[in-house]
């Protein structure tokens, strides 16, 4: 049966993944701890006062034992408590953040692809003329600057210029609101995460459209009398699908880096606002909690993204 | 791979020089019609030539602030204004080319000399070697980058320079050695290979003598395409504060910096990222030239 | 994006105006401020960060005490001027003659907000608990008998805490501590171990130990309680409705609050934002009413000049001095624990003259007007102690704050003919706050520029920065301090001398003599009055043996909406929240 190959591929993959974010927290927990520095730390604090605190919460034990307490807490799915929170719960925190943060970035993954798509195509059936030069220079721009600047610049344009352009009456909102944010809120960080992208996306896809377009199926397909539209989207587009689908995976662990830059600068409530912040706080618990989260979701992705391609491609099966 | 511009007198292993020369004349011959890559390896070349210059020579100097006013905007005597400590910009633009150029090289330099035994030895061996290749590969793809860049340069202490290098290269490896391993495996099928075996050749000498020069062209186009990324992967860590240290000044750090004051004097950031981006985009398109001159499917 | 067909609030403002001037006949009085009380008092405004915790027992952070101030009380506090005043006491304490007894009667009608009456043994848990948990400020309660033996009991569970504090077990209870009318008194008297003239100061300190806490609460959840709505339970006229973490945060106002004023403002929400350029950003798109509040006034530089060169919203400006000091430490001591060694320590040949050198070959006008664009903050001529602190020495009483770069060269030529002592040195910071590392590329080149010097500067993660810091592991660093009271014992019982813990211990220069010590102890038991002109002598010792380079005093930077009334800051903290309004707009 056809699905037998594919579950044991997809059951493979899954043990890989959980095996990663095993190796990954593991790696993390001990490289954290031994970080030179210490969680509690304030220029008020005296030693005996942060020798106290360390012995209440456990960290004066050797490493071993807390990484064993570690690992059993794990396999419970429970990533222990913050120490510059004090006292919050974190697998519930990041979990959260996780959802916010895959939020953004399938929205962003959306906006790349689809943008960079009809910007390749664009520039592939109009190849040679000032719509090809604009749209791939435009592209071309908008990958070779750090995201960091784009990320400002779009939040000027659009919270900032927009706003006292249209006297308050379109602007985007700066924040956001619940779990989940609202649609406008989600917008604009999303569209600046994924925009680098889009060019990369674009290129490809005009090259790969390119190729297509000078095949002897579509002549055929023109010869037959099909309209041009039809041509382009039912036989030619599949096809150039491919290749794009071949960078999702480094695309997704692009967006996931991305958003540590595009969640900080946008003050949304993610993995990536609480990436850098743990690592300089020495929060053990969440550094590891926030790598988990990582090592995961980027496991997912990926096993998604290879999913993806016995859809695009009949000849891949597993 | 489609058929290589040679002829195909291939029983006997013909001497290497000869069939290199027919594959990289060719090749200059397309770079040197195309365009863009020319003006941009012309501009490449002039930014190596900045950057030697300011070794010696700067306008002003680039650490002494005060000397204009900061955030000025550009002037006559400082044409691109100063920073927020009222440094010269132009000055420390020219410096930055340093720091880009050198870690954008240095890290391609780093990843081939990991990626490229790494896969000619998988691909060529296949076996065991490949399978552990591979999931060592897997492993990293499935680290984000982010992290991998993190702990090692928070682990090797202090970022210098070479740290950030090594850091940002361990995370790019892996594309190479799949080019390479992906390479290695289609050419060792090859007859010259096969030639070169039984005339009895050693496993390194067929490796580095027969298989790594024709595998040469991806390898190139792929480290020239990689620069452009390590880049702003150190421009990304400058954001983070993890990038070069203080004072000596990286695009990106500059950038970074710059970003804060970008209402009020624009041109802070403006300066280093506009560097960033033409130097980007020449080298993408250098990358895309070479591609295409030795891409023997190419019609041109 | 936004669609704001609730933008009707531009066109409502435009209407209103029109209406306005029509039925005023035109005319003047357009666009003036209304005075009448909007009908949604809501305060909104963004903080950089969460808490670390909001449990006075174990509050450090500034924005934590911001927020706690309005939480909880204590016996006396520092009012909106910072004077010490009753708080939860009738009035000030009886004190006796020798200094040692401090009688307080406490209001009969203190609450808290969910009912529980404040009592002594409220009072007397509260402060023992302090102890106990052995948080940053415990030494605020330092001068209590009993304290030295509490403060090292090891707490391994908080539950079992929590029943010995309340059964008043001796092992956990300071016996300075008692209740003359009894536990359901109030009445509490406090016996020193030796008379201590800030021990006033100390207590009154806002949101922090000595703050009262109720243990019916507490009990419920010795580890969690204060994460939760329902036990964070004070005194204060505000309580935490709801905190969705690194996310938002929100505050009720207490209904029938048992203090005054009574709270106008009904409901505060703060918002966690990371990045300040873009919480300034919203600030004026107008989603918040205020900027820099709750302990994060170090708005970036560039923003603050922005608004500040704005005619409007300049009007919204706030710059306010904090107390808050910069300078460069060195280290003078090399011993078995601290290792780093360097060329300055007190031991070494000519080391003062060295150390005079580098202080002088730094132009500190210059480094306020570059580095904070004399807006951010203001040269350090004063000694250690800020301005506008008791102890301040006055505006250029301190010789280390002069820039002299012939006679820093003539004294390094004379301490270090041959350049080897000072080379390879480093100065540390911390990119923690914004000046820092500016501040450290401006010393850099003032070195080289003046004494003809290279010294490398080296970021340290803060955490780790601290603690290196304090354990002596630096040649040159950034150093600095907040004062948390307005006496100053705050300043030289925690940065220097023996009874601190130097030199080898919580002790960042190192510094200490036995003149020092003595003083010191002196200083400490007198009351204030006395008491400073020994601190002068203090900061002239370390004036004369060079242990400091002063750079500057900050100015914090604060954006608060015309609609926002009562709104505003001293130099330590905030205004208490029950005495904002929100004006119609």
């Amino acid at each position: 049966m056809r699905w037998r190959g594919t579950l044991l591929y997809i059951g493979q993959r899954l043990l890989l993944i959980v095996f990663t974010v095993l190796a990954v927290s593991s790696i993390v927990f001990i490289g954290i701890h031994r970080l030179p520095g210490s969680v509690f730390v304030s220029e008020r604090l005296r030693a005996s006062q942060m020798q106290a605190l360390l012995h209440q919460y456990g960290l004066d034990r050797p490493l071993w034992e807390q990484y064993r307490d570690f690992l059993l807490g794990l396999l419970h799915g429970d990533l222990g408590i913050s120490y510059v929170n004090q006292g919050v719960r974190i697998s519930p925190l990041v979990g959260r953040e996780a959802l916010v943060s895959a939020e953004v970035g399938a929205l962003a993954l959306l906006f790349t692809i689809g943008l960079g798509m009809l910007l390749g195509v664009l520039a592939a059936i109009r190849q040679n003329t000032w719509l090809d030069y604009l749209f791939t220079s435009t592209a071309v721009v908008g990958y070779s600057m750090p995201n960091f600047v784009v990320a400002t610049f779009l939040l000027l344009v659009f919270a900032v210029f927009l706003q006292r352009a249209t006297g308050g009456m379109l602007y985007y909102q700066i924040g956001w609101t619940g779990t989940f944010g609202s649609l406008g809120e989600i917008s604009i960080p999303a569209f600046a995460l994924g925009f680098p992208y889009a060019s990369v996306v674009a290129r490809l896809t005009r090259a790969s459209m390119l190729e297509v377009i000078r095949q002897d199926y579509i002549r055929t397909a023109r010869a037959k009398g099909l309209p041009e539209q039809l041509v382009i989207v039912r036989h030619a587009l599949r096809n150039a699908l491919i290749p794009v689908i071949t960078i999702l995976g480094p695309l997704v662990i692009g967006i996931l880096t991305g958003s540590v830059v595009i969640e900080n600068i946008f003050g949304i409530p993610g993995l990536g606002k609480e990436f850098v912040q743990s690592i300089l706080n020495r929060d053990y618990n969440i550094v590891v909690g926030v790598f988990t989260m990582y090592a995961a979701l980027v496991g997912i992705a990926n096993l998604l993204v290879d999913l993806l391609y016995p859809l695009v491609d009949p000849r891949i099966r597993y | 791979m489609g058929g290589r511009p040679i002829a195909i007198t291939t029983f006997i292993a013909e001497p290497m020089a000869q069939r290199r020369a027919g594959l990289w004349t060719d090749a200059w011959r397309r770079l040197r019609r195309n365009r863009l890559a020319l003006v941009a390896a012309t501009y490449l070349l002039g930014l190596v030539g900045v950057a030697i210059l300011a070794v010696f020579w700067t306008p002003y100097s680039t650490t002494h602030q005060g000397i204009v006013l900061p955030y000025q905007g550009p002037t006559p005597a400082h044409p691109l204004g100063g920073d927020s400590l009222g440094r010269d910009i132009l000055s420390r633009l020219m410096e930055g080319a340093q720091i880009s150029l050198l870690v954008g090289v240095g890290t391609q330099v780093v990843v081939l000399a990991l990626g490229v035994p790494l896969g000619l030895l998988a691909g060529y061996f296949r076996s065991w070697l490949d399978a552990a290749l591979s999931l060592l590969i897997n492993i990293f793809y499935g680290v984000p980058d982010l992290l991998v860049a993190l702990i090692l340069i928070v682990l090797l202490g202090h970022s210098g320079l070479g740290q950030i290098i090594f850091a940002i290269a361990v995370t790019r490896w892996m594309d190479m050695a799949r080019l390479v391993r992906g390479q290695a495996m289609s050419l060792r099928e090859r007859e010259f290979v096969e030639a070169a075996r039984s005339c009895g050749s050693g496993t390194f000498k067929i490796l580095f003598r027969h298989l790594l020069p024709n595998a040469l062209g991806p390898i190139i186009v792929q480290a020239t395409l990689g620069i452009p990324q390590a880049i702003l992967f150190e421009a990304f860590l400058s954001f983070l504060g993890l990038g070069v240290q203080p004072p000596t000044p990286s695009w990106g750090s500059m950038a970074a910096d710059g970003v804060q004051a970008i209402r009020i004097s624009p041109h802070i950031v403006l300066a280093p990222t506009i560097a960033l981006s033409v130097t980007l985009m020449a080298f993408n398109f250098v990358g895309d030239g070479l591609r295409d001159a030795l891409d023997p499917r190419q019609r041109r | 994006m936004r669609f704001t067909w609730r933008l009707p609030r531009a066109f409502c403002v435009l209407g209103a105006t029109l209406l306005v001037a029509a039925a005023c006949g035109g005319g003047g009085g357009g666009g003036a401020q209304s005075q009448r009380l909007a009908s949604d008092q809501t305060l909104r405004f963004p903080i950089l960060g969460d808490f670390t915790t909001l449990d006075p027992g174990r509050l450090d952070a500034e924005t934590d005490a911001e927020v706690a101030q309005n939480l909880f009380d204590g016996l006396l506090k520092f009012d909106d001027n910072l004077k010490t005043v009753p708080d939860i006491a009738q009035s000030l304490p009886d004190v006796s003659p020798d200094g040692l007894t401090y009688t307080f009667h406490l209001r009969h009608d203190v609450k808290f907000w969910n009912g529980d009456p404040v009592t002594a043994k409220d009072v007397i848990y509260s402060w023992n608990r302090g102890a106990v948990l052995q948080g940053s400020y415990a030494t605020n309660l330092s001068a209590i008998e009993g304290y030295d033996k509490v403060s090292k009991y090891q707490v391994s569970d908080l539950g079992q805490l929590e029943t010995l504090l309340e059964n008043h077990d001796p092992a956990v209870s300071m016996s300075g501590l008692t209740a003359p009318d009894g536990m359901d008194g109030y009445t509490v008297q406090v016996k020193l171990s030796s008379p201590a003239g800030w021990f006033l100061s100390a207590i009154a300190m806002s949101g922090t130990t000595g703050n009262i806490v109720d243990y019916k609460a507490i009990r419920q959840d010795p580890n969690n309680w204060w994460q939760k709505p329902d036990l964070l339970v004070g005194t204060g006229p505000y309580r935490m409705t709801s905190h969705v973490v690194n996310q938002s945060v929100d505050f009720q106002a207490v209904d029938n609050w048992w203090g005054s004023p009574k709270p106008t403002v009904k409901h505060v929400h703060l918002d966690i934002i990371n990045d300040a350029s873009t919480a300034i950003a919203a600030y004026e798109q107008g989603k918040y009413d205020l900027m820099g509040f709750g302990g994060y006034s170090n708005l970036p530089l560039a923003d603050v000049l922005r608004i500040k060169n704005n005619p409007q919203e300049s009007k919204q400006l706030l710059l306010h001095p904090k107390s808050r000091s910069y300078w460069v430490t060195f280290n003078l001591v090399a011993d078995a624990k601290r290792k780093a060694k360097g060329p300055f320590t007190m031991d070494a040949p000519d080391s003062k003259d060295l150390r005079l050198a580098f202080d002088l070959a730094v132009d500190k006008k210059k480094l306020v007007s570059v580095v904070c664009q004399n807006v951010l903050c203001t040269p350090a001529t004063g000694g250690v102690l800020t301005k506008g602190l008791k102890g301040y020495l006055g505006d250029n009483q301190d010789p280390l704050s002069k820039f002299d770069p012939a006679q820093a060269r003539s004294l390094l030529k004379k301490a270090d003919p041959d350049g080897s002592k000072t080379r390879g040195l480093t100065y540390v910071y911390d990119p923690e706050n914004p000046l820092n590392k500016p501040t450290a590329e401006f010393l850099q080149d003032q070195w080289q520029t003046n004494l003809g010097v290279h010294v490398d500067i080296q970021p340290e993660a803060h955490k780790q920065f601290i603690p290196d810091r304090l354990a002596g592991n630096f040649v040159l660093s950034r150093d600095g301090w907040q004062a948390d009271y307005d006496h100053p014992q705050d300043w030289f019982d925690n940065l220097w001398g023996s009874k601190l813990g130097c030199p080898d211990a919580n002790c960042s220069s190192g510094y200490t003599t036995p003149a020092y010590d003595q003083l010191l102890k002196k200083a400490d038991s007198e009351p204030l009055s006395q008491a400073l002109s020994d601190y002068e002598k203090l900061s002239r010792m370390l004036i004369d043996d060079v242990v400091y380079i002063p750079l500057y005093y900050t100015v914090g930077a604060f954006l608060i909406k015309p609609y926002v009334k009562g709104a505003g800051t001293n130099s330590q903290f905030d205004y208490y929240w029950d005495g904002y309004q929100i004006l119609q707009h």
